[in-house]
């Protein structure tokens, strides 16, 4: 589980194109898992760790558009160009990361140095994973995300600050713009916690409920009693 | 909400039984709940404010990297809560080579080396495993349904995302769960799901299948029509589809951003169930049976979303892009950019690019490089006899290499009983061992670099299948016809005889 915190400033990079899927961020698939995913739980989860370039060209967010074929930056990537390329906080569109499957790219976003995604909207399961890998996910209306972009390449490095206590997105040249988000989610992100922190405290009501749930639903624990 | 806080208050006051509440509940409560709120509620240890609970967790399935985690567990000396509820089996580490069995090397990852010794660690500990030589071994969303380790009105969780197949059995299932938390507590924590209800109406034409249905849903409503939702497929064409078909509609669920895809238990599913190796007998049998009838959703449930499919006149579909979306009939033209939603315009030009396919080019004809049949999508008994019909007496395309895996070893020695086998092998099949790998390019199996793959699977994501690999989903029999031609055809034209 990742370290999380309470609040982050830094560059905005504008990448506002809606539909972007989660393997436009990070190719799926091929290699991903013959690289010491034995450990990797759940399994459809590969660490950057996990992945080779010499099995898998991924090994980066984006990277289709941040590499030419031959390998060099593609310098017309918004990835590649200064001021964006130290960027830390993602201004995206809507269903940013869609496609139902769990994969690095949380992880990846995170090793290009990205913190925090502002988004008009994200893939559920990207949502979950950027909650679990550490990278804050902000969902804001399309209209304050626009905003804030063409703020941002009216003065590219001027530094936002996303507030996770305050829940506010601010910049020297604005005023603060609020964000609503589960407030569960919210503790768990800034806790760095993982499931099991939140369902330890539980284990006696779960005893108990496995106790009841013997009486009244039997079949379900008889699996292994039957002749095989 | 008055009766969340009974429950509550009932385990909070050490009652010692937090559920008896919610069932005497039910019972005053006539009507008004769904499918999946009935099962989420029959398994809520503990209710936490807005829409999240724990849950209790009554199957919980490890992939083949699961004995890793178990492992781990128990050298931190941590104690597995409800071991008799886990299972795992050998799946996507493990080759599709006949000659897996002998030449361990092919098969990656800990499970060929170590599942054996694993298994024993398991077994000391309660818990079902299936290693590769096991009579039972096969893709897991295949396996949990046939032994009957999945039963209705179960919660299961698991790490692989397709475990939303084993909704079809009106159970609830999900994944993205890590062996972690589920093996240290028996419990989940999640957010409740919204309710989207799918209706199916008209009929279903010749050689239209399950995986039709779903595919034409995804491309209708959207990959991410299911959000935050728990979708229940309903309605007289899905009440007339086998378990295996459902299950194919329950597995793409996911690729419709659903939380999970269910189907109400019904006489057809209590048939496909009883007599399954972990299925209830006897006494527990009939008690079991009286539960499931009470599941299915009441017909003044309160819905977020109710969606009507026609089927009528819907055609083989075929996908042509990058997302299960991208979707049309196989008579269709290839849709242009332009006349995509504003929003999606980009999506498609990207996905028409990495596909290389022309706007207004018919689908039919595409010629293919490869046909992948296997899969937790469409691999069972069912689905390969319907390729198997299309398949008898004809040849494999030259220059199409086509692989035929049956889901399972009972899927596998039901098919070889059956002569299905024979038929595959005649034709030019590749006949191979119950696996996932190529469905996701993994253990060396892959589609090859750049080429053109129609398969009967899931995922037709960028580098799914292999190194710019491109695959066409569509349904086993039209996997199957493109095989014979060498391109994508409809399966209706070929079984007329309209094609060579």
């Amino acid at each position: 589980m990742a370290n999380g915190f309470s609040s982050i400033s830094g560059i905005a990079a504008p990448y506002l194109r809606s539909d972007i899927m989660i393997d436009y961020i990070a190719a799926p698939g091929v290699g991903m898992h013959d690289h010491g995913q034995a450990d990797a739980e759940p399994h459809d989860h590969p660490r950057p760790e996990d992945m080779d370039s010499s099995t898998r060209r991924v090994s980066h967010a984006f990277e289709f558009e941040r590499y030419l074929p031959d390998g060099s930056e593609n310098p017309e990537s918004i990835f590649n160009q200064a001021p964006y390329r130290n960027a830390s906080i993602l201004l995206a569109g809507r269903n940013f990361g869609i496609g139902g499957t769990h994969s690095p790219a949380a992880a990846l976003l995170l090793g290009c140095g990205f913190r925090a995604v502002i988004a008009a909207g994200f893939g559920p399961v990207f949502y979950d994973d950027c909650i679990q890998s550490g990278l804050f996910p902000v969902i804001l209306e399309g209209k304050y995300v626009r905003a804030l972009a063409a703020l941002t390449v009216a003065a590219p490095r001027l530094e936002m600050t996303v507030d996770l206590e305050l829940q506010t997105i601010t910049r020297p040249d604005s005023g603060p713009i609020p964000f609503q988000m589960n407030p569960r989610l919210l503790a768990r992100f800034m806790h760095g916690l993982a499931d099991e922190d939140e369902t330890m405290p539980f284990r006696d009501e779960a005893d108990a409920f496995r106790e009841a749930q013997q009486l009244r639903q039997p079949w379900i624990y008889r699996t292994h009693g039957d002749p095989r | 909400m008055k009766r969340r806080e009974f429950i509550k208050t009932g385990i909070g006051a050490g009652v010692g039984c937090g559920f008896v509440p919610v069932q005497s509940l039910f019972a005053q409560q006539a009507a008004g709940k769904t499918l999946f709120d009935k099962i989420w509620e029959a398994h809520e240890i503990s209710f936490l404010g807005g829409v999240t609970s724990v849950l209790h967790v009554d199957r919980m399935m490890l992939p083949d990297s699961g004995p890793s985690s178990i492992r781990r567990l128990l050298q931190a000396g941590e104690a597995i809560r409800n071991p008799e509820l886990v299972w795992a089996v050998a799946d996507h580490q493990v080759s599709t080579s006949p000659e897996r069995y002998t030449n361990r090397s092919l098969n990656l990852g800990s499970v060929a080396d170590e599942f054996p010794e694993m298994k024993e660690q398991l077994a000391a500990m309660g818990i079902q495993a299936f290693g590769i030589d096991d009579p039972e071994q096969g893709i897991q969303h295949v396996v949990g349904p046939e032994t009957g380790l999945t039963l209705p009105g179960m919660l299961m969780v698991a790490g692989d995302s397709h475990t939303c197949t084993h909704g079809a059995l009106g159970c609830v299932s999900w994944g993205g769960e890590t062996a972690q938390n589920v093996l240290l507590t028996g419990t989940v924590i999640r957010e409740r799901a919204r309710n989207l209800r799918v209706n199916y109406v008209g009929a279903l034409g010749p050689w239209v299948r399950g995986k039709d249905m779903i595919l034409h849903t995804i491309g209708t409503l959207g990959a991410d029509a299911g959000n935050r939702c728990a979708v229940e497929y309903a309605g007289p064409l899905v009440r007339s589809l086998s378990v295996e078909g459902r299950m194919t509609i329950c597995n793409l669920s996911i690729e419709m951003g659903a939380a999970t895809g269910m189907v109400a238990p019904d006489d057809t599913t209590f048939e496909y169930v009883a007599s399954r190796e972990f299925a209830p007998r006897g006494a527990l049998w009939d008690q079991a049976l009286a539960y499931w009838r009470g599941l299915p959703t009441d017909d003044d449930a309160a819905l977020y979303r109710d969606e009507t499919i026609d089927m009528t006149d819907v055609e083989p579909q075929v996908t042509w892009g990058i997302s299960p979306e991208h979707v049309i009939g196989v008579s269709d033209r290839i849709p242009s950019p332009d006349d995509a939603p504003f929003e999606k315009r980009d999506a498609w030009r990207r996905a028409l690019e990495y596909t290389r396919l022309t706007p207004g080019d018919t689908i039919a004809d595409t010629p293919v490089d490869e046909v992948f049949i296997g899969s937790c999508a469409e691999s069972r008994i069912e689905d390969l006899r319907a390729a198997a019909e299309v398949v008898r007496g004809r040849r494999v395309a030259p220059n199409v290499l086509a692989w035929a895996i049956a889901g399972s070893q009972p899927v596998k020695r039901q098919a070889e009983a059956e002569g299905l086998d024979r038929i595959f092998r005649d034709a030019g099949f590749d006949w191979r061992e119950p696996g996932c790998s190529k469905c996701y390019g993994s253990n060396g199996e892959l589609v090859a670099q750049g080429k053109r793959s129609v398969s009967n699977s899931n995922r037709n994501y960028v580098g799914r299948q292999g190194i710019d690999a491109i695959t066409h989903l569509v349904s086993t029999p039209m996997a199957a016809a493109a095989a014979i031609a060498g391109r994508i055809v409809d399966v209706r034209k070929l079984m007329a005889g309209e094609i060579a």
